[in-house]
């Protein structure tokens, strides 16, 4: 009986996997003495073709049509809607392109946008042009004046103010009308 | 800037042609294993609207984790996502006979069923149900698993947390029980 119940271990074992030679030399040999065993492995033999028969149960086509719907046939936003979870990474880069971008902005007023050079060059022009216009305008007076004191203009309005030289007055060359 | 937009379309159309193999990929495992796991889940149920239901959720699921589940990895994960569902079923419903074998005929696929065939096969079939009915459901697991889907064992270790040892030893109980069953039945000698 002992020898019984490890040949049929060994027959469970022998279903599963190959066994070596000798283990599968001394089930055969067991077989061809004892009924009870060669039953047990036919019973086996007939318990593994029941299941392996076992007939296949199709899953069904409108089963099959809902997977689909719920998949691959999903509408497209929601199969590849983008994840909505923070993202300290995200939240970090963003306020660093932000501040980058607004940076010039707020120190604008402290830097200054011409060298000392060019600040001093733009002052020396511009003493040079008021200089010239000056001169300018000294000319243009002083000649008005004479074209008056030889009597070639007339001035139209006698109100505006004319700065006579001392040696010119009008009084020491002709009587006043 | 012309070169940006290139690269950036071309980093679309990578995107884009990776989806599409991944939907093409899952498009097939479902295809190859969508009967496979209807089955499992219908023998491990014996009832034919939750055993469609479990069906449709693991390969739901399926396409939720399509990232994370490597393709020769794709039907142990769908078994033994099946699995699970399947015991929380059971674990969640009383006790209660599935449907009888005039149910289930219907589905049965048999390509060229003459009538005596078809007359065997439903005996056949009808006999073999039951007998996995008197197992546990671990034990009726380990069978389907290996005698019908024909897995691995290390494979069936990994899909029902099992060590090797005790998968072994419960299926050679099962088989036992069940050569039992059908001698009972009339079945196997």
């Amino acid at each position: 009986m002992s020898d019984c119940r490890k040949i049929q271990d060994a027959i469970q074992e022998r279903m599963d996997a190959p066994v070596a030679a000798d283990l599968r030399q001394a089930i055969e040999a067991h077989l061809r003495l004892c009924g009870e065993c060669r039953s047990y492995q036919e019973g086996l033999d007939a318990v593994r073709r029941a299941l392996v028969s076992l007939p296949e149960v199709p899953f069904p086509d409108e089963a099959l049509a809902l997977v689909w719907e719920r998949t691959i046939r999903s509408r497209p936003d929601e199969r590849h809607r983008p994840s909505m979870r923070f993202d300290w990474r995200v939240a970090l880069a963003a306020a660093a392109a932000v501040t980058l971008l607004f940076l010039p902005a707020l120190f604008r007023p402290v830097l200054d946008p011409y060298s000392a050079a060019e600040l001093a060059r733009a002052d020396r022009d511009a003493r040079r042009v008021l200089s010239l216009a000056s001169q300018t305008l000294r000319r243009t007076e002083r000649a008005a004046v004479n074209q008056v004191l030889a009597g070639e203009i007339v001035p139209a309005v006698r109100r505006i103010p004319i700065r006579w030289p001392q040696s010119k007055r009008p009084d020491s060359r002709r009587p006043r009308t | 800037m012309r070169v940006k937009n290139v690269e950036r379309n071309l980093g679309r159309s990578r995107a884009f042609y990776a989806r599409s193999m991944k939907e093409e990929g899952f498009e097939r495992a479902v295809r190859e294993q969508k009967d496979r796991v209807h089955s499992y889940a219908f023998w491990m149920l014996r009832d034919r609207d939750e055993a469609r239901d479990i069906s449709q959720e693991a390969l739901v699921r399926l396409w939720q984790h399509r990232n994370q589940v490597p393709d020769e990895a794709i039907r142990s994960w769908l078994l033994r996502t099946a699995h699970h569902l399947c015991v929380d079923r059971l674990r969640r419903r009383a006790v209660r006979s599935g449907p009888s074998l005039e149910d289930v005929t219907p589905m049965l696929r048999d390509r060229n069923p003459g009538p005596d065939k078809a007359a065997a096969a439903e005996e056949t079939g009808r006999r073999i149900g039951d007998a996995l009915r008197s197992l546990s459901s671990r034990d009726r697991a380990i069978v389907l698993m290996r005698e019908v889907q024909g897995m691995a064992y290390d494979e069936i270790a990994r899909a029902l947390d099992l060590p090797l040892g005790t998968l072994k030893a419960s299926l050679h109980r099962a088989r036992e029980k069940l050569r039992r069953e059908l001698i009972q039945a009339g079945v196997a000698p």
